[in-house]
């Protein structure tokens, strides 16, 4: 082995956990953040020649692991999967107004929910049931910590357009919430 | 008085939207009025309004702190990676 399959070699046996955690906490799926940990070192590996030991390995390998999150997201977000749910009911009338049946109603939601496991849960399931594009937005702004205006440029979007799709998430959430958690 | 009531008016679409906005960025002054003027009349848009904050707050409240890194995935993992770079002993 030369000098660099023993620096890599070494990292490897270092940072994988630091970078899977990470990789798992924002993506919240094992597979797709066991790929993006490998990707992360395959780049690595390739482009050792720039590295040149300006950082920390770990921060080198974390930004490399994060450019690979940002891509995964957006391409999730490109290249939607469909879903089997979701026929996206209508929730105002031509007026704008809502249709009575899609009216939310008054949910007990107090602040102890946050700590229970089961309604957390029960959230994470609904997030995973949105359809991909979404699903893509609640995941780079809630999981990666990002701000909406970080979220529009990852994205390519404009500010309108974001809101409206955040808007859809959350009546999609309501709806699955209010099936599940409330019992409405 | 008729022209302003006209102007303050929102329909619920975009006052939901306004609600997004607000938790994102915040709201201009005159925006601001017309949500508060629109929530105060329209149960449907108050209550969503507290839905989605409350969504919003549940979502920001980290809620993948309770995820623990699971060493047995981690240490397939490593193997992994090294067979891929042929880096195994």
């Amino acid at each position: 082995m030369d000098n660099v399959q023993i620096t890599i070699r070494s990292w490897v046996e270092s940072f994988t956990d630091a970078l899977y955690d990470r990789a798992l906490y924002k993506t919240d799926n094992e597979e797709i953040a066991k790929d993006l940990v490998q990707d992360t070192f395959l780049a690595a590996f390739e482009s050792f020649g720039s590295y040149e030991g300006k950082s920390n390995p770990k921060t080198w390998l974390m930004s490399i692991l994060n450019h690979k999150i940002i891509d995964h997201y957006r391409m999730q977000y490109k290249n939607p999967i469909q879903k089997e749910f979701n026929s996206d009911p209508h929730f105002f009338d031509e007026q704008g107004m809502w249709q009575i049946e899609q009216r939310p109603g008054v949910w007990d939601c107090d602040q102890s929910l946050l700590d229970n496991r089961d309604f957390i849960l029960t959230l994470k399931k609904c997030i995973a049931k949105l359809p991909t594009k979404w699903l893509s937005i609640v995941q780079l702004k809630y999981l990666s910590e990002k701000g909406g205006e970080e979220v529009c440029q990852e994205l390519n979007i404009a500010p309108t357009n974001y809101w409206q799709m955040m808007r859809r998430a959350k009546m999609n959430l309501r709806e699955c919430l209010k099936k599940n958690w409330f019992k409405q | 008085m008729n022209k302003l009531m006209t102007t303050m008016m929102l329909s619920c679409d975009k006052a939901t939207i306004l609600v997004e906005k607000k938790i994102d960025t915040g709201l201009t002054l005159i925006e601001k009025l017309k949500l508060t003027f629109h929530t105060g009349m329209c149960s449907g848009c108050s209550n969503y309004q507290k839905h989605s904050v409350f969504i919003h707050n549940t979502l920001s409240a980290n809620v993948n702190r309770a995820l623990q890194t699971d060493y047995f995935v981690v240490s397939q993992l490593k193997t992994s990676i090294l067979e891929k770079l042929k880096l195994e002993k």
